[in-house]
Order: structure tokens, then C-alpha cells, then sequence
């Protein structure tokens, strides 16, 4: 991580796109967008959370769920942007503002309810409940190392040719193989926890 | 269909990369059979167990680069940057002020082109002597200025001040406003005409600035106290 060399005369338009490739590309990418908007949008959050002492979360916090909020959306979606700064900043600005109105606890009798894009506080939260998380992430990590990695690798969208290098397996067959039984085992613990909570 | 086959297409499905074609076919799949339906049921939930995982190391990753960019931007406080750039600024104007406010510099700044000021009184060996003058000051050759300037002597008025101003001139440059020349200055402005009236004027105001005594007075002496022990 140390010897990240980011080009710095990257636009926004040229990181969606590696990004959207997937694999090492999009790993780059992360980073290199990440330290490219990281101060502006720390010394925005800082300043937002100074003004209100009711909000009891940390601008750390608010900066990283954005960012993998906004991560998720470039994935997902091909979203209109202008500004990949911009977005990453409205986010967070929304998941303050989503947070502060749990934090203050004010209950107005007919109020009108607003809502602020995400509704809720972390990136998580947004796709699970708590308990859902905790058993999500039991069932994982109750896997080895290597499925980890390679389930992992998987998802961040790497070819199966560079799960092979990466890993030092054979071939990329045998990575297919491998990814293949990992997944199985993930879905068999994911459904035993299940019926467990059940 | 294979089994294989079949978590391929799963897979595509799960990562958002499937064609429209095959999504289709995977979704009349999934109402035909339900058995069908609930492996992919299972692979929507093990996929959520990836994506929560993802998250998490990803937020390590965040903060890990949090880390490392503090310690490289962490070595000076931040306000160091602007204190040293501002330093840096003011040390470079006190620089350049000395130089403004060098006799030499001034000497230069007050001459005044003949053709601005000297008419018709002409020659050919005078035309060349003042020429020869003129070159001799501006190359900073300030003695053979002042011997040819006084080698110019003339009954009109206009020329005489001219050369007059720019003995004077010659001898600032040499010497800094001394006392005699500050002597010689205030004689010639007695009668001196427009425009040596004027800079004159200026030029002696100048001197009994705080301005020059500070940026340039000041400093020199200061300067030529340090110079001997750097060396």
C-alpha cells in the first residue's frame, strides 16, 4: 500500500471505468480515488459534525460507510455524475443527516418525516439488520482462509486466470473448482444459520 | 442443464452481469421449479454473507490508507506548509525591497532619456560625447559618466541640467546620499527646472524615508555584520 503510485491526471470518468472493470484494476482505482478525495471530504465531515453536538457518530466513520456506499452504486448502477468528489461528500452529508435525526431523538407529534437519500447509518445497515450481520459474518468466517480469499477475490470481480496467479493455483479450471466448492460450503453454513435462528 | 452450467449462470446473475437473454431464462426457470428457485434463494443469501464481508475489508483497506496518508502528510503540522511559504515570502519582498532601495537602483530608476528633455542643442562630436555619457551610465560605468557628463559643459540651460542631474545621479550611485552629495542635491534644485525639480524633490524625500532606512540602511548594516562570519 505503501508504493501506491496513483496518477494524479486521472478524471472521474477514467476511475468509474476501472472500477466498473473490476479485479486489480478496480483495486487501484479504490485506493487512488480514495486519496484522491480523502482530505476534501474529511475536512467537509469535520466540519459538519463540529457544528452539531447532538450527532454522536465519528467523521471517520461517515467518510469510510460513504465512500462504500458510493463504491457499491459505481458498481451497481451507471449513475450521471459529474463530480465522484461530489457524490462521495452528498452521501456522507446524507448519512449525517440520517444519523442526527436518530441522535437528536426529538419525536414530533405529526411531523412531517424527511428522508435523506439512505435511510440508514452505515452501508450495511442499508442492505441488513443487525442480527442478519452478525450471522452473515459468522457463517464466513467460519470458513478457511483460502475460500475467504478466494469467494473474496470472486466477488471484486477478478478472472478466474488471476485468481490463479494470485493464489498460486495450477490452472484457472482449478480456481473454478475451488471457487465453486467455497461458494457451496458458504450457502450450506449461511442456511444452517438459518434454521439455527429460526 | 449442468450443475456447473447453472451456478455459472447464478453466478452471473448474482454479480449483475448476466445477458438479458439468460436472466430470463434463469427467472421462467426459477417459477417452473421450485427447487430450482430456493438454490438460487440459497446463493442470494451467501452472496449477502460476501457482500457484508467486502465491506468490512474494505473499510480495513480505508483505514489502513488513512494511515498511511497521515504518515506522510503527518511528518509537519499542516499550518507548517503555509507558515514556511509565507516566510519564504516575506523573505524574498525583503529582498527585493533591498534591491529597490539600492542607490545604484534609484540612480537608474531617475534617469532621464535626453530626448525628453534635451531640444535642439547639437553637434557631432557633443552628440556623441552625451551618447557615449548615456551608455557609460546605464552600463554602470558611473566614473567615466561623471567625466564625460562634466566633459559636457554647455551655455543652455536645459543640456546643463541634464548633465548636472546625472553627475548627480552618478555620484548617489557611488557613494549612497551622503551629506555632500545631499548638499549638492539641494543646490541644484534651487534652480534646477521641471522635471529634476520634481524627482529631485522625490529623491530626497525618498532617502528621509523610514522605507529606505529600513529596507535598505538597516540591512546593509546588518548584512555586512553577518557576511564575515558566513564566510
Amino acid at each position: 500500500m505503501n508504493h501506491l503510485h496513483c496518477n494524479l491526471f486521472l478524471r472521474d470518468e477514467d476511475y468509474l471505468r476501472e472500477i466498473q472493470a473490476g479485479g486489480s484494476r478496480a483495486d487501484i482505482a479504490i485506493s487512488c480515488l480514495y486519496l484522491k478525495y480523502r482530505k476534501r471530504t474529511y475536512s467537509y465531515m469535520n466540519k459538519l459534525v463540529s457544528k452539531h453536538d447532538q450527532f454522536r457518530g465519528v467523521p471517520e466513520d461517515l467518510v469510510h460507510d460513504a465512500f462504500i456506499i458510493m463504491l457499491d452504486k459505481l458498481r451497481t448502477d451507471t449513475p450521471e455524475v459529474h463530480s465522484l468528489g461530489g457524490l462521495w461528500i452528498g452521501i456522507g452529508k446524507k448519512l449525517f443527516l440520517n444519523q442526527l435525526k436518530k441522535d437528536q431523538r426529538t419525536v414530533l407529534v405529526n411531523d412531517v418525516e424527511e428522508k435523506y437519500g439512505y435511510e440508514e447509518d452505515t452501508p450495511d445497515a442499508f442492505i441488513f439488520s443487525a442480527d442478519e450481520q452478525l450471522r452473515l459474518e459468522t457463517a464466513f468466517s467460519s470458513m478457511g482462509q483460502r475460500c475467504q480469499e478466494i469467494l473474496l477475490l470472486w466477488l471484486n470481480q477478478y478472472s478466474m486466470i488471476e485468481i490463479a496467479q494470485r493464489m498460486s493455483l495450477s490452472n484457472d479450471a482449478m480456481a473454478r473448482k475451488i471457487k465453486f466448492e467455497c461458494f457451496k460450503k458458504l450457502k450450506e453454513l449461511v442456511k444452517s444459520g438459518n434454521k439455527t435462528q429460526r | 442443464m449442468e450443475e456447473h452450467t447453472l451456478s455459472y449462470l447464478i453466478d452471473q446473475y448474482l454479480l449483475g452481469t448476466i445477458s438479458p437473454e439468460d436472466r430470463k431464462q434463469l427467472e421462467e426457470r426459477m417459477a417452473a421449479d421450485p427447487s430450482f428457485a430456493e438454490l438460487v434463494h440459497d446463493s442470494k443469501e451467501a452472496y449477502k454473507a460476501l457482500i457484508h464481508a467486502r465491506h468490512l475489508q474494505l473499510r480495513e483497506k480505508l483505514r489502513e490508507l488513512d494511515k498511511d496518508d497521515m504518515k506522510q502528510s503527518g511528518f509537519a503540522p499542516k499550518w507548517f506548509g503555509w507558515f514556511a511559504f509565507l516566510l519564504l515570502l516575506l523573505l524574498l519582498y525583503v529582498y527585493m525591497a533591498f534591491f529597490y532601495f539600492n542607490p545604484s537602483a534609484i540612480a537608474r530608476r531617475n534617469f532621464i532619456h535626453p530626448d525628453a528633455t534635451v531640444s535642439s542643442y547639437s553637434g557631432h562630436p557633443f552628440q556623441e560625447t552625451l551618447e557615449d555619457a548615456n551608455e557609460a551610465f546605464l552600463t554602470k560605468d558611473y566614473q567615466t559618466a561623471i567625466v564625460l557628463f562634466e566633459s559636457l559643459a554647455t551655455p543652455y540651460a536645459a543640456q546643463d541640467a541634464y548633465n548636472r542631474w546625472h553627475i548627480l545621479l552618478s555620484q548617489l550611485a557611488l557613494e549612497g546620499p551622503t551629506s555632500n552629495w545631499k548638499a549638492a542635491m539641494d543646490l541644484f534644485l534651487r534652480d534646477a527646472p521641471e522635471p529634476y525639480a520634481s524627482k529631485g524633490g522625490q529623491l530626497t524625500t525618498l532617502f528621509d524615508s523610514w522605507m529606505y532606512n529600513f529596507f535598505y540602511v538597516r540591512m546593509r548594516d546588518n548584512l555586512s555584520a553577518i557576511k564575515p562570519k558566513l564566510i
